[in-house]
C-alpha cells in the first residue's frame, strides 16, 4: 500500500493541462470580478448596507468603505497575473486572500460556487501551474518544465469529483426525488422561455429534471474520469450547465464548471489549446525539450506540499458530513448546510420580525428591519437561524446603546416555508435570543420541522 | 465502453428506487392542472379593469378637489369649507385604491411619497405659509404636502369658523392650499396620461418572469403596501407596535380625526379587490392572484391558500368594522383593539409574503444578485 502510494507520488504527468487550467481559471476569475463590479454589486452588497452578517469567528472581516474597491482591484489584477502566469505564487496567494476576504465580508452573499473558488484557489497555491506556458517559465527557464508530478492535476480532479458527487448525494432525498421540489416550484415560474417555456409547468418534466439532475451529479465525475466516456460526459457537462444557466440566475458558475471539466482531458487536447493561444497572440515558441521536475522530488518542501494537499482533500470529504452532529431536519435548521455542496436543494422563504422588551422601562416594541437591513439581507436573514441570532444580538446592542437602555430581551416572530409547504413558526417565540450564544452548539431555540424529509 | 457508465447508473438508479420505496409517503404533492394559466390576461385585466379606472376615478376626484380648493380660497365661507372638506374626503378615499400601484409612472414620479406621507409636519407647513417660497417638487417637502398637509389646513388650524377666518384674513393660506391641490392634480394627471399613452402597453407586454417583469413587480408592490402602509402605517405605528407606546398623532388623516378608520377600511377593500380580481368598477372581474393560486392548486394546511388569504382579510375587515371611526382616540383610549387588528393583518402578511410569494415563485424585489 505504502509502496503503491510512493510509486503514485513519483509519477509524472504532462504540465499542459495544468497550464491550460491556470489560464482558464485566471480569465474566468478576471471576468467574474469585473462583472460583479460592473453590475454595481460592490456598492449595493458591501457598501450600502449598514450592517453585515459575519461568519462565526470572522467578525473582524468587514467591508472597508471605499477601500473595498481596492480589494476587488487586487483580486482582478491577481486573476490577470494568474492567467498570464506572471509572479504566479504571489498572484494566486493574493487572489485567494482577496477573494476569500470578499466572501467573508458578508455571508448574505454566500454561494457554494464562491466557496468552491476559495477552496480551488487555495489548492492552486500548492500546484506548480506556472511551470509551463507562462511568463514565469519564459523569464526563468530554470523553473520551466514539461512534466510535473501527476498528483497536482489529480488533486484538481479530486476536488471536482467531490463537488459533483456530494451535490448528487445531497439530492437523494424525498423532497427532490418524490416531490420534485424545489424544481416544481421554480420551473413553472419560467413559463415565458421560448420553446421549453410551456413544458416547464408539466409535472413529469419536474420529475425528469430532478432525477436526471441527481443521476448527472453522481455519475459525471466517473464518466469524466473514464476515458471512453469522457467526450460524452463533457457534452453532458455543457448541456447540463447551459440549461441551468437558462433556468436559474446563477451567474458565472456554469461557465466555471464547464471550463473546469476540461482538466479531465488528456494532454494532447490541452497542447492544442495552448498552441491555439500561442498562434493567436503570436507568442514565442514553446521550448520542446524541457526537463522534467524529477530532480526536485523528495525535498521537505515537496513533502509538506503533498501533506497540505492531502489534508485539504480529506477535509473536503469530511466537512459536508458535519450536519450529522445536529439533531433535526438539516434543511430546516441549516446547521451544517453551507460548505457541503448542497446546491439548488431548497426553496425557502421566511418572514421574521423582532420584538424588543425593555424590562426596566416596561416597554415592548417591534423592529422595522428595513431600518437596518437591505432587502436582500432581510430576505436571507428571515430563514437562516444563524443570521437571526446575529441580528438579534445586533439589535439588542443597538437599542441598548443608542437609546440608553439597560439589558434588553429580544424575541423573534418568525415564519418559514420550505419547498412548497405551508409556512410554520420557525423560532421559539418565547426564547430571549439576546441570551443565546453564537457558536457550534445545536440551536435549541429553533422549533422542530413539522414534516419529515427522508434521505441523506 | 458504456459498461461502467451503465453499471454506475443502474447502481444509482437501484439506490434511488430502494430509497424511494423505503420512504414512500402517500402525499403525491401538488398536482397541477395542465391547461395554461394566462398570465398576460391577468395583466390586461389589472391594467384595464383595475388600474386605469382607479386612476381615472382618482384623477376626477383631485380635479374636483382643486376646484373646490380655489372656490373656497377665493371666498372663504363655512359652506364652501364644508364642500371642500367633503371633496377632500372623496379624493383621499379614491387615493386608497391607487396607493399601492407604485409601478411605472407612479414609481418614476414618487407619487406615493408626494401624496400621502404622514404624519405631516405642521412646523414646515407653518414655515411655508409664512415665507411663501416653497418648491413642492423637492423630496425634502414630502411632509408638507399631499393629503396630510391639506388635512392640516382644513382641520388642523382650529374649528371650521377659525379656519374660515384665517383663510379670509391671510391670502397665504389660500395660496398654499391651491398649490397643494394643484400639485396633487398635476401628478395624478401625469401618471394617468403616462398610463394611457405609453405605459399600459409596456405593462401589458412585459409578461416575463424576471424580477422586473410586470407581474413580479406589481405583486411585490402589493405586498409591500399591505405590509408597510396598511399593516404598519395605518395601524401598527399609531398603535405603538414599533415604538413601545401608542403614537396617536401618527394616524392617517389625523386632523380630521374621524377619517382614519374609513381610510383603513377602504385600503383593505382595495387590496382585497385586487387580490380577487374584482375590478374597480362593478362587473369587471377577471383573472386574479386568487385564480392564479388556485390554478397552481396551492394548499395551506389542507385549505386553499387563496381562501385562507381572503378569510384573513375578511377577518381584519370585520374587526375593523366594529372599531370607532377615530384610530387616534382608539390608540389613546383602547389601544388593545388596534393591536388585535394589527395581529390579524400580520397573519395575512405571512400568508402573502411567505406562502404566496413562494408558491408563485416571485422573487423579492430589487434583488438581482446571483443564486446557486
Amino acid at each position: 500500500m505504502f509502496e503503491k502510494l510512493k510509486y503514485y507520488l513519483s509519477q509524472d504527468a504532462e504540465a499542459a493541462p495544468l497550464a491550460a487550467f491556470r489560464i482558464f481559471f485566471g480569465i474566468m476569475m478576471l471576468f467574474s470580478v469585473l462583472r460583479f463590479w460592473a453590475k454595481g454589486w460592490i456598492e449595493k452588497l458591501y457598501l450600502a448596507p449598514k450592517f453585515h452578517f459575519s461568519f462565526y469567528g470572522f467578525e473582524w472581516v468587514k467591508p472597508l468603505g471605499n477601500y473595498t474597491y481596492l480589494i476587488f482591484m487586487i483580486c482582478a489584477l491577481a486573476a490577470l497575473l494568474i492567467a498570464i502566469g506572471l509572479w504566479y505564487r504571489l498572484a494566486i496567494t493574493a487572489f485567494w486572500l482577496s477573494f476569500t476576504y470578499i466572501e467573508l465580508m458578508d455571508k448574505t452573499t454566500y454561494l457554494n460556487h464562491y466557496y468552491f473558488i476559495s477552496v480551488l484557489s487555495f489548492l492552486l497555491i500548492f500546484l506548480p501551474a506556472q511551470r509551463y506556458f507562462s511568463v514565469d517559465a519564459y523569464r526563468r527557464p530554470q523553473i520551466a518544465s514539461k512534466l510535473i508530478p501527476r498528483y497536482n492535476i489529480d488533486a484538481i480532479k479530486a476536488l471536482l469529483f467531490i463537488v459533483y458527487f456530494y451535490a448528487g448525494l445531497a439530492k437523494i432525498n424525498s423532497d427532490w426525488l418524490l416531490e420534485a421540489q424545489p424544481l416544481a416550484t421554480w420551473l413553472p415560474g419560467k413559463y415565458d422561455l421560448p420553446f421549453i417555456g410551456p413544458l416547464l409547468e408539466e409535472r413529469w418534466l419536474h420529475y425528469t429534471f430532478s432525477w436526471s439532475g441527481m443521476l448527472y451529479d453522481l455519475s459525471i465525475p466517473f464518466l469524466l474520469l473514464y476515458k471512453p466516456t469522457r467526450n460524452i460526459a463533457f457534452a453532458l457537462v455543457v448541456i447540463f450547465h447551459v440549461l441551468t444557466r437558462i433556468l436559474f440566475p446563477i451567474g458565472m458558475f456554469p461557465y466555471i464548471m464547464i471550463v473546469s471539466a476540461l482538466v479531465f482531458f488528456d494532454t494532447g487536447f490541452h497542447q492544442r489549446i495552448l498552441k491555439f493561444i500561442k498562434n493567436l497572440l503570436h507568442l514565442p515558441y514553446l521550448p520542446t525539450h524541457l526537463p522534467s521536475s524529477k530532480a526536485k522530488r523528495n525535498t521537505a518542501f515537496e513533502k509538506a506540499k503533498i501533506g497540505f494537499i492531502a489534508l485539504l482533500l480529506i477535509s473536503q470529504i469530511l466537512i459536508p458530513w458535519r450536519h450529522l452532529f445536529y439533531p433535526g431536519e438539516l434543511f430546516w435548521h441549516e446547521q451544517g448546510f453551507r460548505f457541503s455542496w448542497r446546491v439548488m436543494l431548497m426553496e425557502k422563504a421566511g418572514y421574521t420580525n423582532f420584538k424588543i422588551h425593555d424590562p426596566q422601562r416596561g416597554e415592548t416594541f417591534q423592529v422595522d428591519n428595513q431600518q437596518f437591513l437591505s432587502a436582500f439581507q432581510e430576505k436571507q436573514m428571515s430563514f437562516q437561524p444563524d443570521f437571526i441570532l446575529e441580528y438579534a444580538h445586533f439589535l439588542e446592542n443597538h437599542f441598548r446603546c443608542s437609546e440608553n437602555r439597560g439589558d434588553l430581551e429580544v424575541y423573534a416572530e418568525s415564519y418559514v416555508a420550505l419547498n412548497g409547504r405551508s409556512s410554520q413558526v420557525f423560532i421559539n417565540p418565547k426564547v430571549d435570543l439576546s441570551q443565546e450564544k453564537r457558536g457550534w452548539g445545536p440551536k435549541t431555540w429553533i422549533l422542530p420541522f413539522n414534516d419529515t424529509i427522508y434521505g441523506l | 465502453m458504456m459498461n461502467r457508465k451503465m453499471i454506475g447508473q443502474v447502481f444509482s438508479l437501484f439506490l434511488m428506487l430502494s430509497l424511494s420505496f423505503a420512504c414512500s409517503n402517500e402525499e403525491s404533492g401538488a398536482s397541477q392542472n395542465q391547461d395554461n394559466f394566462d398570465r398576460s390576461a391577468m395583466l390586461v385585466h389589472w391594467a384595464d379593469d383595475y388600474i386605469l379606472p382607479a386612476y381615472q376615478n382618482y384623477n376626477r376626484e383631485v380635479i374636483a378637489l382643486k376646484s373646490a380648493a380655489s372656490q373656497f380660497s377665493s371666498a372663504p365661507s363655512l359652506s364652501l369649507h364644508n364642500d371642500l372638506y367633503a371633496q377632500f374626503v372623496k379624493a383621499y378615499t379614491a387615493w386608497q385604491w391607487v396607493s399601492f400601484l407604485e409601478i411605472g409612472p407612479a414609481e418614476a414620479n414618487s407619487l406615493r411619497n408626494f401624496t400621502n406621507i404622514y404624519p405631516t409636519s405642521a412646523t414646515e407647513i407653518e414655515e411655508a405659509l409664512a415665507n411663501t417660497n416653497y418648491n413642492l417638487s423637492l423630496p425634502s417637502t414630502f411632509n408638507e404636502q399631499g393629503f396630510p398637509a391639506i388635512d392640516y389646513l382644513l382641520s388642523g388650524l382650529g374649528d371650521a369658523s377659525t379656519t374660515v377666518n384665517l383663510f379670509s384674513s391671510n391670502a397665504n393660506y389660500g395660496r398654499y392650499l391651491i398649490a397643494l391641490s394643484e400639485r396633487l392634480e398635476t401628478m395624478s394627471t401625469q401618471v394617468l396620461n403616462d398610463w394611457n399613452v405609453t405605459y399600459r402597453s409596456e405593462f401589458v407586454s412585459n409578461t416575463g418572469s424576471s424580477a422586473t417583469a410586470s407581474t413580479n413587480k406589481l405583486i411585490n408592490d402589493f405586498i409591500y403596501h399591505f405590509e408597510r402602509e396598511l399593516r404598519a402605517g395605518k395601524v401598527g405605528i399609531p398603535a405603538g407596535v414599533f415604538s413601545g407606546s401608542p403614537l396617536a398623532q401618527n394616524v392617517e388623516g389625523y386632523y380630521s380625526d374621524s377619517l382614519s378608520k374609513s381610510l383603513f377600511m377602504e385600503s383593505l377593500k382595495a387590496h382585497r379587490a385586487f387580490f380577487q380580481g374584482s375590478g374597480f368598477l362593478n362587473g369587471t372581474s377577471g383573472s386574479s392572484l386568487e385564480q392564479y393560486l388556485n390554478y397552481l392548486n396551492i394548499e395551506n394546511q389542507g385549505e386553499l391558500l387563496s381562501a385562507k388569504i381572503i378569510n384573513q382579510m375578511a377577518m381584519a375587515e370585520s374587526l375593523g368594522k366594529d372599531l370607532p371611526a377615530s384610530f387616534s382616540s382608539l390608540a389613546t383610549n383602547s389601544n388593545q383593539d388596534l393591536l388585535v387588528l394589527y395581529d390579524e393583518l400580520q397573519k395575512a402578511v405571512v400568508l402573502l409574503k411567505v406562502d404566496m410569494l413562494q408558491a408563485l415563485n416571485v422573487r423579492v424585489d430589487y434583488i438581482d444578485a446571483d443564486g446557486d
